[in-house]
């Protein structure tokens, strides 16, 4: 293929890719914000499709089969859970002003600034091969395309001062590294759409332009004897695959690039949702045609698998689709670099340099020091791809695109067990973090930079073969024996076990500072982030902290933060005024953003005149914290309790009040009917006394009267005190099994003067067995008689009439005997059915007839003491119909036995 | 954890297995050809997992 061509694809996509990154900026700076959808979220997280992933998979599926797969299986996997997992590291960032995982694990294990540069020297050392990773696939790709590279130029060093000047371009903006930059991640977005489409439009033409589908370039492999790209031929095995996965799924966390994108960058956490799906979707699709294309290649009898994605439409002269996958694979590599740049870059910077700097050079800096940060930034990018691209003129070239990435991986997953503990361990500790870094760290190295060192030449090969010092047990491919894992795998289970037991182990035993368990405390418990004291404390005035933000932020910034704490007071702040923890706190967050949480709590100190917080200052805010949080679960617990309370009172006052008014409506009742009787007899008593001159008959007459009134009286009284006894529960039955026709015949007999004196047709109908219930006998004897004098007192005096029948009946699904009183008096209207058996309640309409008014009250409860019940209805003889149910004794008993 | 997350979490979980256990056994059975049994189950899974992950979009 001509170089001119290809050389001037490759411009014009670099400045396509500048022009879209300036466009996005420049809207950003008009207020539009083209980057805040999930759409372009999701697609600057394709950035973990690297060149690796273009060029590698396809090498690595030619050699090992499906083995290249776990690396996009784990991130699939932690996708699924990213709205919960990567949504709690966004909400600790944003809270934070945290940039990078280095920060992120600083802040988290009490701001030092040890375990910062540990961290970053760790992230960057892993960084670095993965970037000349790039570099060299994009040197392949012109090689491949340009055989021999009739350019003559050093395209790795033109590819890496066009992607640096990028990154600085784009990157380096602004001194405040939690300020979103639209302009890359635009860029980003776009590579990660070119090389989609490219990588498909490559899969379609191998599968079904070269070939008549999957089945037929199967079919074809299997005749022309292509061994079949299976996991045999790796020799690694399900143990291999398993921790593939989980390194790939831990990586997705803690690459510098991916936190760059996904927690830096993201501007919406809802986002994630989207992303949840959208993103392995997006996986699945660049990987799809991975296999055919491996096997096109080997049956193409191509040498090397990393190139047959170029190679393939060359050889078959689609120069269009050659171009447009070239171009495919330069979108995966500058995509990457430009995005690792801004990252290692940021980390260089604000965790190593900046400390240092602050440390030992800080009576030299200059007044505003935002323009120092931005260089110090712009010449670690520059000093991370010079790093870069000096690896890969030396070392790189002997392995494979995919091996190099997974040694990358597996050095960059030492930092997730700090991180995942801390988000989620109260109990992880800075000595324990410290510790397991170093030590997971120091073993990746041993067990596969080593090998790589070893196999370059630069070390003894025998120590691979023989361990060093002769002791086998030793050796970095086969430590203590572990032999029959692929060398990532090995090192992997070593230093990723080394670093868990660490970090567990330190935690346990080294005994936390206070400062750390507040750090913690408030870490893990977001709901309680924005109400806990700050753990900024000191005297410092608004113009010293104005100075400070001036210097390290910028004027632009510290003017937000002035004016946000003027709002807040409700005046202007002047510089003499103190600052109060709400400024400090934002203050420290803003400096965080800028140059590294570690950092920023020295500048903080410095400025609040070095008042770190003594153990009891510390211990008294710890104090603060879990009191407030105590004080206000109890206070939440006691204002339910109360509101239940009060509901309860309210409803126990309301029931009081209609009880008082049931007791003045029934001691006024009660009054009249004592009255009525009580006036009778005086009037008739005192006529007698007074008129001695009455009759004998007339005499006998009014004795009668009296008579009748003082029984009468005697009744009422009866019947009060059995309500009374009845009401409160303490009316003495005596039960005992009766047989219901003799109740009923003994109740007859005793009414029978009453219906003869009316004389009234009664009729009777009783079975002709036994009718077993248990009851008082007294007590069911004064009911029945009540309901006949009842139905007595109702009926006509011409043609009156009067049954009663007692026949089986249903109870609540039980058997029961009913017995019904009928007449055919005026009955009951249906709306005082209920009302008749209240308290001096009787039927309306017509003369009050005589009675106390008591006797059905009685009558109901009494029943009711029985287990039965009574009610009124109409009667098919046109009165009214009393129905005294009771249970049938003999199926009760024999329930109960 | 809300409704949506335990949901994920269950997801999360059978994933491991669908991607990990058949391929146990295609491992360890090397006269199992690996082609094109076992890319049909993997792919399968993983488009099932995205179509479970989408009907999750609305939840947190």
């Amino acid at each position: 293929m001509s170089a001119s061509l290809v050389i001037g694809a490759a411009l014009l996509y670099m400045a396509v890719l500048f022009a879209v990154a300036a466009w996005g900026d420049q809207q950003a700076r008009l207020g539009k914000l083209p980057t805040f959808s999930p759409w372009v979220y999701t697609l600057s997280l394709a950035v973990y499709c690297t060149a690796w992933t273009f060029y590698g998979s396809v090498g690595l599926a030619a050699t090992v089969g499906l083995d290249f797969l776990p690396i996009y299986l784990g991130p699939t996997l932690i996708f699924l859970i990213a709205p919960w997992l990567i949504g709690r590291m966004i909400r600790v960032s944003k809270d934070y002003g945290i940039t990078s995982v280095p920060d992120l694990i600083a802040a988290r294990y009490g701001r030092s600034a040890t375990l910062a540069a540990t961290a970053t020297l760790v992230a960057v050392t892993a960084c670095v091969p993965y970037i000349a990773l790039q570099l060299k696939a994009v040197v392949i790709s012109v090689q491949t395309l340009l055989e021999p590279n009739t350019w003559g130029v050093d395209v790795a060093l033109v590819a890496a001062i066009a992607l640096g000047l990028f990154a600085i371009l784009f990157g380096t903006r602004r001194v405040t590294v939690s300020d979103q930059r639209h302009g890359i991640v635009l860029a980003v977005a776009f590579e990660s759409l070119i090389k989609l489409f490219a990588f498909l439009a490559l899969g379609l033409f191998v599968t079904f332009g070269l070939y008549d589908g999957p089945w037929a370039l199967w079919e074809a492999a299997k005749a022309a004897g292509t061994p079949p790209l299976s996991f045999a031929e790796s020799g690694a095995g399900y143990a291999n695959w398993m921790l593939i996965t989980l390194l790939s799924a831990l990586a997705i966390l803690v690459l510098p690039r991916q936190f760059q994108v996904a927690v830096v960058e993201n501007q919406d956490p809802s986002h994630l949702r989207t992303a949840s799906w959208l993103f392995p979707l997006y996986l699945l699709a660049i990987n799809v045609f991975v296999l055919p294309v491996a096997l096109a290649g080997r049956l193409a009898g191509l040498p090397n698998g990393d190139t047959y994605v170029l190679l393939l439409p060359l050889n078959a002269d689609a120069t269009a689709l050659t171009l447009f996958v070239f171009l495919g694979g330069l979108s995966a590599a500058t995509a990457m670099v430009i995005v690792s740049s801004v990252a290692c870059g940021t980390m260089i910077a604000n965790d190593i340099v900046v400390p240092l700097l602050l440390r030992y050079g800080k009576e030299k800096l200059a007044e505003d020091l935002s323009p120092l940060l931005l260089r110090i930034r712009r010449l670690s990018i520059v000093g991370l791809l010079t790093t870069a691209y000096l690896f890969m003129q030396n070392l790189v070239f002997d392995y494979g695109l995919a091996s190099i990435g997974l040694v990358a991986f597996s050095g960059i997953v030492q930092l997730a067990p700090a991180v995942l503990l801390g988000l989620f361990w109260r109990e992880a500790q800075r000595g324990g973090a410290l510790v397991g870094i170093l030590t997971g760290t120091a073993l990746w190295a041993y067990c596969l930079i080593v090998p790589m060192i070893a196999s370059a030449g630069w070390l003894d090969g025998r120590l691979l073969t023989a361990g060093p010092f002769g002791i086998e047990a030793l050796r970095p491919t086969g430590l203590f024996g572990l032999d029959g894992l692929s060398p990532v795998a090995h090192a992997l289970l070593w230093s990723l076990g080394a670093n868990v037991t660490c970090i567990v182990l330190g935690s346990l035993i080294v005994q936390p500072r206070a400062i750390d368990r507040v750090q913690a405390a408030l870490f893990l418990d977001e709901d309680r982030r924005d109400e806990a004291p700050s753990l900024v404390r000191g005297d410092a005035s608004m113009g010293a902290v104005r100075h400070m933000l001036r210097r390290f932020v910028g004027a632009e910034d510290e003017r937000l933060v002035v004016e946000a704490a003027s709002r807040r007071l409700g005046r202007p702040v002047g510089d003499n005024d103190d600052a109060d923890a709400e400024v400090l706190r934002a203050a420290e967050r803003l400096l965080g953003s800028s140059i590294g949480s570690a950092s920023a709590r020295v500048v903080m100190e410095s400025v609040i005149g070095r008042q770190t917080l003594s153990p009891v200052e510390v211990m008294t805010l710890l104090d603060e914290t879990s009191k407030l949080v105590r004080y206000s679960h109890r206070l939440e617990t006691k204002s339910k309790a109360l509101e239940q309370a009060t509901a309860a009172l309210q409803e126990a006052n309301a029931r009081l009040q209609a009880l008082d008014r049931l007791k003045d409506e029934f001691v006024a009742t009660v009054s009249h009917e004592l009255r009525t009787p009580l006036t009778s007899i005086r009037a008739f008593t005192e006529i007698l006394k007074d008129s001695p001159d009455l009759s004998l008959q007339e005499r006998q007459e009014f004795l009668g009267i009296v008579a009748r009134e003082t029984a009468r009286l005697t009744r009422l009284i009866d019947d009060l005190l059995d309500i009374a006894k009845l009401e409160a529960g303490e009316l003495r039955l005596e039960l005992e099994e009766q047989d219901m026709r003799d109740v009923v015949t003994a109740a007859v007999d005793a009414s029978r003067g009453l219906v003869d004196a009316k004389q009234l047709t009664m009729n009777v109908q009783l079975p002709d067995k036994p009718v077993p219930v248990r009851v008082d006998p007294d007590r069911i004897h004064q009911v029945i008689l009540n309901l006949v004098s009842n139905a007595v007192k109702f009926a006509p005096a011409a043609d009156g009439r009067l049954d009663l029948t007692l026949a089986p009946a249903e109870r609540a699904g039980s058997p029961a005997w009913r017995l019904s009183v009928d007449d055919n008096g005026p009955g009951v209207p249906e709306n005082e059915r209920d009302r008749i058996f209240g308290k001096f309640q009787q039927a309306t309409g017509g003369d009050r007839p005589p009675g106390t008014g008591l006797g059905l009250t009685i009558a109901r409860q009494l029943v009711e003491a029985f287990g039965g019940a009574l009610t009124v209805d109409r009667s098919p003889l046109g009165g009214a119909s009393f129905r005294l149910t009771l249970p049938n004794y003999e199926a009760v008993a024999a329930a109960a036995s | 954890m809300s409704l949506g997350g335990r949901r994920r979490l269950l997801l999360f979980l059978l994933g491991i297995i669908a991607f990990g256990y058949p391929m146990a056994v295609v491992i360890d059975d090397l006269s199992v050809p690996a082609l094109p049994l076992a890319p049909l189950w993997l792919f399968g899974v993983w488009a099932v997992l995205i179509v479970f992950a989408y009907r999750l979009r609305k939840r947190g």
